[in-house]
């Protein structure tokens, strides 16, 4: 049985594609105009790395933000439930009892119980603080590569403290500590604290227990994962791949409704 | 004379012993307040035929208040609007400061000394900011996008409330083709919500006075004109209350405050500054 996975992100398309319950290809595409064509694009790059022609996909399930414009899918999950299946099946043996997903543009916080049901959820897209946007914005405004954040973070010795809260207000704060020559270091791994703030606030409201899944794009950041562990004073688990998470929760769920 | 420091832009006036403006300038607040203050008053007394020597006491508000060297004083931006508002417009109960980075909705008691307050100063949905970062995305100068949005026919919805997210959504408003008239109309509106939903929870039903910067937003105040029902009043400057505020905080400005013939000198300078351009009824 093959079948695949999309999800539609704000800022990323990604597909999974599972063999008889095995992950056999992903792809990563940043999020286009067409859903139509990016959804095909990332399928593709999936397929390949997995060796398997198109044609040979017996049901595809989208999820995301952009779940319901592509026509490519035969039906659709919210991203929360495509999430935490993804967890399921990646971390049934951890003892996994909270998920905090971060997105481009959204952040969810899922609390499980012990058959790793969901039990209850908080969703932050209203506003841009404690996103992945959050820190792709100031890591423009620093000049510095997305994908080095992390690590340029780690050296810190003295990170500063944003006050701000909102995003627009942080990109002047950056601004101003960049212009009185605070070392970058310092900066980012106050931003990254700062992010960090805002979703620890959101998962204590949940409530956090034993093992704490982190996953999404900007669960990449080591610097994130470490100011994470050190706002909730417990141990992520962070997957191999954090970023379809959520596209492996789609396949798997494709997979159920074929029967 | 007093100036106001603000998160986007640095406002001065130049007041006489009499209590009239005799010159008032605004730049766009830099990464250094201090220099910018002490340029803007060389540049500002060069212009009105001063010299350095005629200017008394200097009291500085505003955000960056404390970075203003010039200055012999520096007070808060509530206590400054809520001085500068009550002398404008005594009978306002509800004083909304809308700002760059911050609305501050202040509640007048007795003497325009504010008794409740309320600010969204963790969000820049429907400050000043905001405006400007639609406006540039839109490519319209700030200054036309009240007059601009006067002309939509349809307002164009904007869901996203988030400056970050409201302004990918108006891009692909954009990109879909919709009229940039029509859409500023609709981003106009949301910050009105925004303003009346702060203005709304105070439970006052008195008359409200709109100032600081986003108030030359005609747009704006219509929409919050029309929804609001309740007397609305806009001075002619909006943006200048806060300075104007600053500089009656100063000593000798507070003596003639409170001197007996006060009111009638503040009713002389009130008149020609207070233009009442809007005002709703009940």
């Amino acid at each position: 049985m093959i079948t695949a996975g999309i999800d539609l992100g704000s800022t990323y398309v990604k597909a999974v594609v599972m063999r008889d319950g095995k992950r056999v290809g992903h792809g990563v595409l940043p999020t286009g105009h067409d859903h139509d064509i990016s959804s095909r694009k990332v399928l593709d790059i999936a397929l390949n790395m997995a060796g398997i022609p198109f044609g040979d996909v017996e049901h595809i399930t989208s999820t995301g933000y952009g779940r319901r414009v592509t026509s490519l899918a035969h039906d659709t999950i919210s991203e929360i439930s495509a999430n935490a299946r993804g967890v399921r099946w990646l971390g049934a043996e951890l003892g996994v009892r909270t998920i905090i997903d971060i997105g481009g543009q959204d952040t969810k916080v899922i609390a499980m119980d012990d058959d790793l049901n969901m039990i209850n959820f908080a969703m932050n897209d209203k506003c841009a603080a404690g996103t992945g946007r959050f820190l792709e914005v100031l890591a423009k405004v620093l000049e510095v590569p997305l994908d080095d954040m992390g690590p340029i973070s780690l050296t810190s010795r003295d990170p500063v403290d944003i006050t701000t809260t909102c995003l627009v207000f942080a990109k002047s704060e950056v601004a101003n500590l960049i212009f009185r020559g605070v070392p970058k270091e310092d900066i980012i791994m106050g931003i990254h604290k700062a992010v960090a703030r805002r979703l620890a606030a959101m998962a204590k409201k949940v409530g956090v227990n034993d093992v704490v899944f982190f996953d999404g794009g900007p669960a990449r950041n080591t610097g994130m994962i470490h100011a994470m562990e050190r706002e909730l004073g417990r141990k992520m688990y962070v997957p191999e791949n954090p970023q379809i998470v959520t596209a492996t929760g789609a396949a798997l769920l494709a997979g159920e409704r074929m029967g | 004379m007093g100036i106001d420091a603000g998160a986007v832009a640095t406002k001065l006036v130049i007041v006489k012993d009499d209590m009239s403006i005799i010159a008032s300038a605004e730049r766009a607040t830099t990464m250094e307040p201090g220099k910018l203050s002490a340029r803007m008053l060389e540049e500002t007394i060069d212009a009105a035929g001063l010299s350095r020597d005629e200017i008394g006491y200097i009291v500085a508000t505003g955000q960056g208040r404390r970075s203003v060297d010039i200055a012999d004083l520096a007070r808060t931006e509530i206590t400054a609007f809520a001085r500068g508002a009550h002398f404008l417009s005594p009978d306002s109960e509800i004083v909304v400061d809308m700002g760059g980075h911050g609305i501050r909705v202040m509640r007048m008691g007795e003497m325009g000394i504010v008794s409740d307050f309320r600010t969204n100063d963790k969000c820049s949905s429907g400050t000043g900011c905001f405006m400007d970062t639609m406006a540039a995305a839109l490519e319209v100068s700030i200054g036309e996008v009240g007059e601009r949005s006067l002309h939509s026919r349809m307002a164009e919805h904007v869901n996203a409330s988030c400056t970050v997210f409201a302004e990918s959504e108006v891009v692909s408003l954009i990109a879909k083709g919709k009229a940039t008239d029509d859409i500023l109309a609709g981003l106009n509106s949301m910050v009105a919500r925004k303003i009346i939903a702060l203005v709304n929870a105070t439970r006052c039903r008195g008359k409200v006075l709109l100032c600081g910067g986003v108030a030359r937003n005609r747009g704006v105040i219509n929409e919050i004109g029309k929804e609001i029902d309740r007397e609305l009043e806009v001075p002619e400057e909006p943006h200048l209350v806060g300075a104007l505020g600053a500089v009656l905080l100063s000593p000798r400005k507070r003596k003639i405050m409170t001197e007996e013939e006060a009111p009638v000198k503040a009713e002389a300078v009130r008149e020609p500054f207070l233009k009442r351009f809007l005002r709703w009824s009940a």
